[in-house]
């Protein structure tokens, strides 16, 4: 019926993983962009930021020419990925686009999984008028029209947290950006936990936990939440790339991270402005973007099926 | 039955009033009003603006204004557009409403008539050429970013083979002539949909293959189209069904984004050219309109549940 948790059944289910070839791929892929990420500083050729402007050369002026160069060249070997509407170094601004996107995927999963987790557990594990009060919440938070709440906090909350221009080294309107979509995602997860602790809760195990004298937090958290752990990273690795298309939207509404910094989002965006002067700076990050959405769908897909013991062949 | 409807639309209501409390709540968090500079054409001097303020009551504390909102919604009054000259809120969403209604409901074709041939073409193909096919092309649509997509289509279709115009404008929906500017947009606001249903589809269907009953139609020697469509997808289609309801919800109120690439005079544009001209009474609006339409299609689906499926009561 739930995931298998035990010790030898997660070793069951990482065999039939293992066995699963796109979803193996999947992880694969994943795990690259997240080294890349990690490694950009050190990748990086050049400054993101840094504009490569080159004057124009021959001394007359021609206005079909423009007046600098070093705009929206295309790949070469001084700049991998070509410059874009300010000169700059494409690659090294998708290193670091590629670093926000994954973070604003992190945040999201934490926040989102966070608030599920708690209120999917007390919900299901409390006094029925707990539950009751809980789940309407939780259909309240469903009701939001997503990107409209994250447009008005982002638009009610500014580019300060709490008076703070910088937190832990992350842009304030940044981590308010990634806390609203966070919150906006939490709903799914919470019922996911209540039903899956629902089930479990009347078992055979639960009451030998409660006859040797556990106390009720314990039995949650050490009886029932394991349960509920295999759906649970289905879940979040289906909510991850829906942080980083998320937040692509916003970018191409202007909501999005602010400059200079950049996202796959904002670079997907504003390179969309002059696509028809260089298609490469559009499609290189578009092309990363959708790796990343394949690679966290067939992990999914392959996580499911492995902690599903019921789809085991 | 009945008493279940009564309690799920009370609670409509409920819902409904936390989100108006709390969308009227941040709207007023942000800073600026809906007569500043920043907001109209030409700066109004002081004293205008002071009477502008009091008129529209704008002046007193928030809790008031919500009050006296609150009072005016009952009513069915929903105010009036700051930005368009005092039009009626309710007349300015009606005219607005229509564009994305077909839209919406021509993307919901494009999400049903795509997404449950694909999943059950991958269900029946199981671990074959066909099935690796079907499922990639959905999630392929659904990899880029809809604005994107957007874009795609809009290059092959309108630039290259000059089938359909670039903007659609006004005047969609108003003749039957006019709904084909829709389908590259319906496309593209579909395919992420698509892509969901095809996956829940083919998963839900190589559930139902494998069950009894199934079996018991191929071994009477029906054939297998009439298997796969008669007595697995009908069950099959439960879960998909549920997902389907908010899907639906989705499309029909609008997306902000295709509404602005293709230039659909639709609800998405107005709530995001509400949102930065601080049109109180469109945010409040809009916000409501979506709130009601996602409760009301969950119920919808609730209750074509039992139907759907005899072992489920409702209570």
């Amino acid at each position: 019926m739930m995931a298998a948790t035990t010790g030898r059944d997660h070793g069951r289910a990482w065999q039939r993983f293992r066995r699963n070839r796109s979803g193996l791929a999947g992880g694969v892929v994943l795990l690259f962009f997240v080294a890349v990420a990690m490694l950009g500083p050190v990748i990086a050729t050049h400054d993101p930021t840094e504009q490569f402007l080159a004057p124009a050369t021959g001394g007359v002026l021609d206005p079909m020419e423009p007046r600098d160069t070093g705009k929206f060249e295309a790949p070469s070997g001084t700049h991998l990925f070509g410059t874009d509407q300010l000169a700059r170094d494409i690659f090294s601004r998708t290193l670091e686009g590629l670093r926000v996107s994954l973070a604003a995927a992190v945040f999201t999963v934490v926040v989102a999984g966070g608030i599920g987790i708690a209120v999917g557990l007390v919900a299901a594990s409390g006094p029925g008028w707990l539950d009751s009060l809980l789940m309407r919440g939780t259909d309240l938070a469903y009701a939001f029209p997503d990107l409209l709440l994250i447009i008005l906090l982002r638009a009610a909350l500014g580019d300060t947290f709490f008076g703070a221009r910088q937190v832990l080294g992350v842009d304030a309107g940044v981590l308010l950006l990634f806390l609203a979509i966070g919150f906006t995602a939490w709903p799914t997860m919470a019922r996911l936990v209540r039903g899956q602790v629902l089930a479990v809760r009347e078992t055979e195990f639960s009451m030998a936990a409660v006859a040797i004298g556990a106390s009720p937090s314990r039995i949650a958290i050490r009886h029932w939440l394991p349960h509920a752990a295999g759906p649970v990273i289905v879940e979040a690795t289906f909510l991850a790339p829906r942080a980083i298309f998320a937040e692509a939207a916003l970018s191409f509404i202007g909501l999005g991270v602010s400059p200079p910094s950049a996202s796959l989002g904002v670079l997907i965006s504003d390179h969309f402005q002059f696509v028809m002067v260089q298609w490469t700076a559009l499609a290189i990050p578009t092309a990363i973007l959708a790796l990343l959405f394949l690679g966290t769908q067939y992990l999914g897909d392959g996580l499911r099926d492995a902690l599903d013991p019921r789809a085991s062949r | 039955m009945a008493r279940y409807i009564a309690a799920r639309l009370l609670w409509t209501v409920v819902t409904l009033f936390a989100l108006a409390a709390i969308t009227f709540a941040l709207m007023h968090r942000v800073p600026g009003g809906p007569f500043d500079a920043a907001s109209v054409d030409r700066p109004l001097p002081a004293a205008v603006l002071e009477a502008q303020q009091a008129y529209y009551g704008l002046d007193d504390p928030v809790p008031v204004q919500f009050g006296r909102y609150l009072g005016h919604l009952v009513r069915g009054n929903l105010g009036v557009s700051f930005a368009q000259q005092g039009r009626p809120v309710t007349d300015l969403m009606l005219d607005k409403m229509w564009p994305s209604l077909l839209l919406g409901l021509m993307a919901f074709g494009v999400v049903v008539g795509g997404g449950v041939p694909l999943g059950v073409l991958a269900a029946t193909h199981r671990g074959r050429a066909v099935d690796t096919v079907a499922l990639g092309v959905a999630t392929a649509l659904a990899a880029v970013p809809s604005f994107v997509l957007a874009f795609v289509l809009l290059l092959i279709f309108s630039v290259w083979l000059g089938w359909t115009p670039v903007f659609m404008g006004a005047g969609f929906g108003e003749s039957l002539s006019s709904l084909p500017r829709g389908i590259v947009p319906a496309i593209a606001l579909g395919a992420p949909a698509m892509a969901l249903i095809s996956r829940i589809t083919r998963a839900s269907m190589l559930e139902a293959l494998e069950q009894d009953y199934v079996r018991t139609a191929r071994a009477k020697g029906l054939s297998p189209l009439a298997v796969t469509l008669r007595h697995a997808l009908r069950n099959a289609l439960i879960p998909v069904v549920t997902v389907l309801g908010p899907v639906l919800a989705g499309l029909i109120t609008g997306s902000i984004i295709i509404e602005s690439i293709f230039g659909v005079p639709g609800i998405g544009s107005a709530f995001i050219t509400s949102v930065t001209a601080r049109d109180y009474g469109v945010i409040m609006g809009t916000t409501l309109l979506y709130g009601a339409v996602i409760m009301l299609v969950n119920l919808a689906v609730d209750l074509a549940y039992p139907v759907l499926d005899p072992r489920v009561t409702l209570r």
